[in-house]
């Protein structure tokens, strides 16, 4: 394995009662990389994050963390690791700092002063103390992101960690991790909240049925900018323009609005088809570019 | 290790339902003391008396040792559990420590309360008949071992079962059948019975001139059987808990 990668699955298979849930699965994640696990329900997205946590036993394959296998050394490799499975389910009877005491004390060394730490860094100081049974869904989704924190690990592993987070927790989120990430920490994430996983991650695995079928790069530019963007161009004469960019162009893929055209482009092009309206004098009041999203992406993988 | 235990007591203690139990138990005890107060009691005989509630005990035990993994799954706790750098084989059994413990603290409690609450109301005087703190501590004996086997093969339904309110009822009901099966069987003096479990856990059997269930059946005998249940019931708990996918 690479010295960069924290996580490491390989061909992993799982079948229960003879049903291949998952099926020969590889993919790594890489130090401080945010990685995303994109797939419609069902897909295998939890069952391959209980199999990387030990929640699940493998049926083949391998998962190797921080050089460690998990079948050969369950406990040193779980060291590195932190996560929320689902639902972040809490003792409800204890209040959030017992909750967080009792998973400090199942592993060593961590401080009174770390779980203040954590406690303060999701913002729960004030409710800490309080019944579990007591808090919003929200505020049990931080309190999850505290106790995987705990223990400062390498790897974190959130399954649908946006679930029952508003807007602005999701974006608190959001810029958290990154923050992890600049520090080193690698995450996976599950989610089917596809403009999310846009916003969040640098890689994306999309799986379906059991398999991945693409893995697509979010931070590598010049994959974006090979793209073919929705333009649309908001002008004062739509037909004149529309039939003049049409014959210096030849796009095939144009449409007529009442108050403009659209068509596909590339990122470069735009500058080009904005020129020669500008050259026959027609007034432009806005061009509109809409990227085609990942869940357009997505959509058209697995549809 | 230790650390773990401790997490279990901190999840069975912070309960409102483990207090109202000691509750009760301690509320019983004085209930008792109430209806004997115009008997010539000792508080030695009322010690005496207090020490059958260990059936309570044996209730309390069931309750406790039948939910302690499984309400782990029935809430979804186990996921936050089984996550952490600790084999699940310490993990089952610190559960099955701080059962163990909550049984002793309830069977100290017991004895305590009776001397008090005798003392109380019968007052420090011996009495004429001949029972003595030995035979008292004993009884605490005997049910002792009762206890530890009902707890144990609760514990085993905990570690086989996703539903705490399935694990609980089941071991109530093999619990409360046990007795009228070994009745049964010892009325039609079936050989095998005494290869029962409930055949061989109570061991007053072989003390005070009492008659064993079956016949044939020795000391050694029962402890041998003993032994081998509570080595199969752990067996079964821990092969169950440490193979099991955890798909709550």
């Amino acid at each position: 394995m690479t010295q960069s990668s924290v996580l490491e699955v390989k061909n992993v298979t799982k079948k229960i009662n003879n049903k291949t849930i998952i099926d020969q699965i590889s993919f790594s994640v890489n130090r401080g990389e945010i990685y995303g696990f994109l797939g419609p329900n069902g897909a295998g997205k939890t069952t391959t994050i209980r199999m990387i946590v030990g929640l699940m036993s493998l049926g083949e394959g391998d998962i190797i963390i921080n050089g460690t296998s998990i079948s050969k050394n369950f406990e040193k490799a779980m060291h590195s690791v932190g996560a929320i499975v689902e639902n972040p389910e809490m003792y409800k009877f204890l209040s959030g700092y017992q909750n967080l005491v009792h998973y400090a004390r199942m592993i060593p060394g961590i401080s009174k002063a770390r779980i203040l730490e954590v406690t303060k860094l999701i913002g729960l100081e004030d409710r800490i103390h309080d019944k579990v049974k007591r808090y919003s869904l929200g505020m049990r989704q931080r309190l999850g992101i505290a106790q995987a924190l705990l223990h400062k690990p390498s790897l974190l592993i959130l399954d649908e960690p946006t679930n029952g987070l508003d807007p602005a927790g999701i974006r608190e989120l959001r810029d958290y991790l990154r923050q992890l990430a600049n520090e080193g920490i690698s995450t996976l994430v599950s989610s089917h909240l596809l403009s999310e996983m846009e916003l969040m991650c640098d890689r994306v695995a999309i799986i379906k049925e059991g398999k991945i079928i693409d893995v697509k790069s979010l931070k590598d530019s010049s994959e974006h900018r090979e793209l073919q963007n929705k333009v649309i161009f908001e002008v004062n004469q739509p037909k004149k323009g529309f039939d003049i960019i049409k014959e210096k162009f030849e796009y095939k893929e144009m449409k007529l609005l009442e108050n403009g055209f659209v068509l596909l482009l590339k990122r470069e092009e735009i500058p080009k088809v904005n020129q020669s309206l500008v050259k026959e004098e027609i007034l432009i009041y806005s061009i509109n570019s809409t990227s085609k999203s990942l869940e357009d992406q997505f959509l058209e993988l697995t549809n | 290790m230790l650390n773990l235990v401790q997490n279990e007591n901190m999840k069975l203690y912070l309960r409102i339902r483990t207090w109202i139990m000691v509750g009760l138990l301690v509320l019983i005890q004085i209930i008792f003391a109430f209806f004997l107060e115009n008997t010539v009691f000792s508080w030695l005989a009322f010690a005496d008396v207090s020490s059958y509630l260990t059936s309570i005990i044996a209730i309390y035990a069931i309750v406790t040792a039948s939910s302690i993994v499984a309400s782990e799954f029935s809430s979804g706790t186990i996921k936050m559990l089984l996550i952490r750098p600790v084999s699940r084989t310490k993990i089952l059994m610190s559960k099955y420590i701080s059962v163990l413990l909550y049984i002793s603290f309830l069977l100290i409690l017991n004895l305590l309360t009776s001397f008090i609450i005798g003392f109380i109301f019968f007052g420090s005087a011996s009495a004429s008949n001949d029972i003595t703190l030995g035979t008292v501590l004993q009884n605490y004996g005997f049910t002792s071992i009762e206890l530890l086997m009902t707890a144990t093969f609760a514990f085993m339904i905990s570690s086989l079962f996703r539903s705490s309110v399935l694990s609980i009822i089941l071991s109530f009901i093999i619990h409360f059948f046990s007795s009228t099966v070994v009745l049964v069987l010892s009325q039609f003096n079936y050989t095998y019975g005494k290869f029962f479990l409930y055949s061989n856990t109570d061991l007053r059997q072989y003390f005070y001139g009492n008659q064993t269930n079956f016949e044939g059946m020795t000391l050694t005998f029962s402890i041998f059987i003993l032994i081998v249940y509570f080595v199969l019931f752990h067996f079964v708990s821990l092969y169950a808990f440490k193979k099991r996918d955890v798909v709550v």
